[in-house]
């Protein structure tokens, strides 16, 4: 089920909401029952096969959690052990469904063999509910899991407002709130805030997202066949670097208001990336929650910044290239992977010589607006590679860029109307100038943007969130799923 | 690593509680306070006769003829016409009626389709539509310029069988398929297309759904074609193969000027008529030449139409083909 579908805004959501407030009184026991089983249902709408899949792998986990954490506890030799098959068998899960194809193509180009195998339809969420039970697992190995009863732990993965595409929420952040006997008692405050984060993400997704994909798809799409202009590549691109902010932003958005309405808090997982003034600051920023697992689970084991600069450079290469690897099964996505790796080395380069090299014995500083223009467009030159179906779709995309196609191409000049290019105007001050959904609603700390606003439970401020709402509602029936869906 | 439940930043219970709630009952009046204005719009536009038609596709000529079918009687249907406006603006349906070919004709395309747009159409509407025996199309290079797949649906089909069908109230299509900026451009041209026949983007239909033009006009586009269109074509002559149809399929005869600046030596339309015969494959469809249509006295309002007059002739020269050429034999015949 889609979160911006009639659907689940109309009556899962409004049945899941009273079901679980009113089972609640008389039992929490019944009622994470009820929020589990609604869980399920959310997600066995798309697949119920895909369903019994997801719900092994908790019964699983559980297990290899219980049993892992007891050896720890033991200081058992085992427990490492085990900690590998448990996390092998996740990997190799994953491996299964996301990379196996892709593993037979390259072996195919590789030695010239034609094996083919049928393609797999890739489990909704399987990325992100793998990360988030590999972490739980290694939790239990360094002993820092209270553990769960099974219902608990199922309600940690299956809670649907985080399931199919985050944020990627810690035991640790899930877990004691399900034990809150607040979270049991319906509150307003909750449900208005909620309702907003909600609203808010509906529309980034459906009145932002949604038409700029108009703009930057056709260009991207075509980029083989029409061979883009200078012009209409970099307004292309543009539109999908907005895009999909706003899509996967909206999404997060929307996952956090969701869980406030049922009172509990899942962390905010953007926070205005396109302000970031360099790439360190904007993978701060950005999927919040992923470059989070990234260093605490994958950069930290390898090593981190504790063997010297070249090892940290290559552990940091390695982390981007897996983290490019996880969104998908192809070349594009790894070369993204290297790409952010290689600012990110860069960038920790620049931090070490920036003390050392003077300017008549000043120390060298590039001025705040030209660390962001540098940042944004190294983040939005990558995202052309993470959009292109294929090496030859991100070359010849590269080629519009460097205007090697010519300025302007008349056949896709008519995808310009002045109302496209002001939606695109408008998301940009958005993007860079507005306070995000967290400071907007939550008065989170951070800077607010040029824009100062505040939300607060007014009159003004409902009628605003209506509008926001029914315009919202009016463009639901063209659903577009949201692009992290196939991650 | 931190280890902090993000839970721990904000308060768990909100302190106004009295605040909140008063804020979530503003949010429910002002959606219905919403709803209501809408309709009231609605109502309002739809009293001076500027509402447009409900958007399925949001293309108003597209839109207009869903709303044609809708408020007609079509499931008696025995015969329909399919395609562009090339179809559309051709044909006088009742020819085929007094030729005995049909006894409910209805010419059900609308305008700008091209033939993978037709295909997901004509599908939508033989599956609902379980007395048609005869689908014609009217075809011209302008078809087959850029295809979607068949596949490919540019309208909710859900949506359509409810509205057109089952009858759905239009309110929830204007409410689900908004588009402002459309909408709007609509209401200052809708009444103009529905009551001016002269006006070149008439929407104005006879009883049949037949879309009249009276005036001339000059548009000449060049001559693409794009290879899915001709599969497009094949997948239109499966589907209405499998409903149990007959399928029959004719290009526009081409205007002389049109001619003249792209095709002085007549190689254009034999490709263009050898790909169509390539395309059709099934020994019931009917392939019938334009240019055994054709005549002088006929006069085209632009390239791809007739101006109805002889829109009217030409109808019955075609329904005289088509009743003249016994089934069988047409594939060998071409």
């Amino acid at each position: 089920m889609l979160f911006n579908s009639y659907e689940f805004i109309l009556v899962f959501l409004p049945i899941t909401l009273v079901g679980f407030f009113t089972i609640a009184k008389s039992s929490q026991r019944a009622a994470q029952y009820f929020l589990l089983v609604a869980s399920f249902l959310f997600y066995a709408w798309w697949s119920f096969e895909y369903g019994l899949l997801i719900v092994a792998t908790i019964v699983v986990n559980y297990r290899f959690g219980r049993r892992i954490q007891e050896l720890a506890e033991r200081q058992a030799k085992a427990a490492k052990p085990l900690l590998a098959v448990a996390v092998a068998v996740n990997v190799g899960l994953l491996g299964y469904f996301k990379y196996r194809n892709f593993f037979i193509d390259n072996l195919n180009t590789v030695t010239g063999s034609d094996w083919a195998l049928a393609p797999l339809v890739l489990p909704l969420a399987i990325s992100f509910h793998t990360f988030q039970q590999i972490a739980y697992l290694v939790d239990c190995y360094r002993r820092k899991v209270e553990q769960p009863p099974l219902l608990s732990y199922a309600l940690f993965v299956l809670f649907f407002p985080q399931l199919v595409a985050g944020p990627i929420v810690h035991h640790y952040q899930l877990l004691p709130q399900l034990r809150d006997k607040r979270i049991y008692t319906f509150d307003y405050g909750s449900l208005a805030t909620g309702l907003c984060f909600f609203i808010f993400g509906l529309a980034k997704k459906l009145l932002i997202a949604d038409p700029l994909s108009f703009i930057s798809d056709p260009i991207f799409d075509g980029a083989i066949i029409h061979h883009p202009a200078l012009a209409q590549t970099w307004i292309g691109l543009c539109a999908y670097t907005l895009a999909i902010y706003f899509d996967f932003s909206g999404y997060s958005d929307m996952a956090v208001g969701l869980a406030r309405m049922f009172g509990i808090r899942l962390p905010y997982n953007f926070a205005s990336p396109y302000k970031a003034t360099s790439i360190v600051d904007f993978w701060r920023r950005w999927h919040i929650t992923l470059s989070n697992w990234l260093r605490d689970y994958l950069y930290i084991p390898l090593g981190g910044n504790r063997h010297g600069k070249a090892r940290r450079y290559a552990n940091l290469i390695i982390t981007m290239l897996l983290g490019g690897l996880w969104h998908g099964a192809a070349w594009t996505f790894v070369l993204w992977g290297l790409l952010h790796g290689t600012y990110l080395m860069v960038a920790h380069m620049w931090g070490a010589l920036r003390g050392r090299i003077t300017y008549r014995g000043t120390p060298l500083h590039i001025p705040a607006p030209a660390a962001w223009a540098l940042t944004f467009l190294a983040v939005s030159f990558a995202w052309v590679f993470f959009r292109s179906h294929s090496m030859a779709h991100a070359f010849a995309m590269l080629e519009g860029l460097a205007g090697l196609n010519g300025l302007v191409s008349q056949r896709l000049a008519i995808e310009f109307d002045p109302a496209k290019m002001l939606l695109l105007g408008m998301a940009l001050v958005i993007a860079l100038l507005m306070p995000n959904s967290q400071q907007l609603v939550d008065q989170a700390a951070g800077p607010g943007g040029r824009l100062r606003l505040h939300w607060h439970p007014t009159p003004a401020w409902s009628a605003a969130v209506a509008a926001l709402l029914l315009l919202s509602l009016m463009r639901m029936s063209n659903v577009r799923e949201f692009v992290y869906f196939q991650f | 690593m931190t280890m902090q439940s993000p839970a721990t930043d904000l308060p768990l219970k909100s302190l106004d509680a009295p605040a909140y709630r008063r804020f979530v009952l503003w949010l429910l009046r002002a959606l219905v306070l919403g709803v209501a204005g809408f309709g009231a719009l609605l109502w309002s536009l739809a009293r001076a006769d500027r509402l447009p038609p409900p958007p399925l596709t949001a293309d108003a000529c597209i839109d207009e003829k869903f709303k044609f079918l809708a408020e007609h009687d079509i499931r008696d249907v025995d015969f329909i016409a399919v395609g562009s406006s090339v179809t559309w603006r051709n044909l006088d349906m009742s020819a085929f009626r007094h030729k005995g070919l049909a006894q409910k004709p209805l010419n059900a395309a609308p305008c700008y389709l091209h033939i993978g747009e037709t295909a997901y159409y004509t599908e939508f509407l033989l599956g609902h539509m379980k007395k048609v025996k005869t689908v014609l199309a009217v075809v011209s290079p302008r078809d087959f310029e850029q295809c979607s797949s068949p596949k490919d649906g540019f309208f909710s089909a859900t949506l359509a069988n409810a509205y057109v069908f089952d009858g759905l109230s239009s309110f929830p299509i204007y409410l689900t398929n908004f588009q402002p900026v459309d909408f709007f451009k609509q209401v200052l041209q809708i009444k103009r297309m529905r009551t001016d026949p002269d006006y070149y983007f008439t929407m104005m239909m006879d009883e049949y759904g037949s879309g009249p033009l009276r005036k001339r006009f000059s548009w000449l586009p060049e001559p693409l074609f794009q290879n899915m269109c001709f599969s497009a074509l094949t997948e239109l002559e499966k589907l209405v193969n499998a409903a149990g149809d007959k399928l029959v399929v004719t290009d526009f005869p081409f205007q002389p000027e049109w001619q003249a600046k792209y095709d002085p030596r007549g190689d254009v339309v034999t490709a263009f008529e050898a790909r169509i015969r390539a395309a059709l494959k099934m020994p019931s469809t009917q392939f019938l030449r334009g240019t055994e249509m054709a005549s002088d006295s006929l006069v085209h309002a632009d390239s791809v139409h007739y101006v109805w007059e002889s829109a009217v002739e030409y109808s019955a020269r075609l329904a005289d083909r088509i009743a003249a050429t016994p089934l069988t034999a047409v594939r060998d015949a071409e």
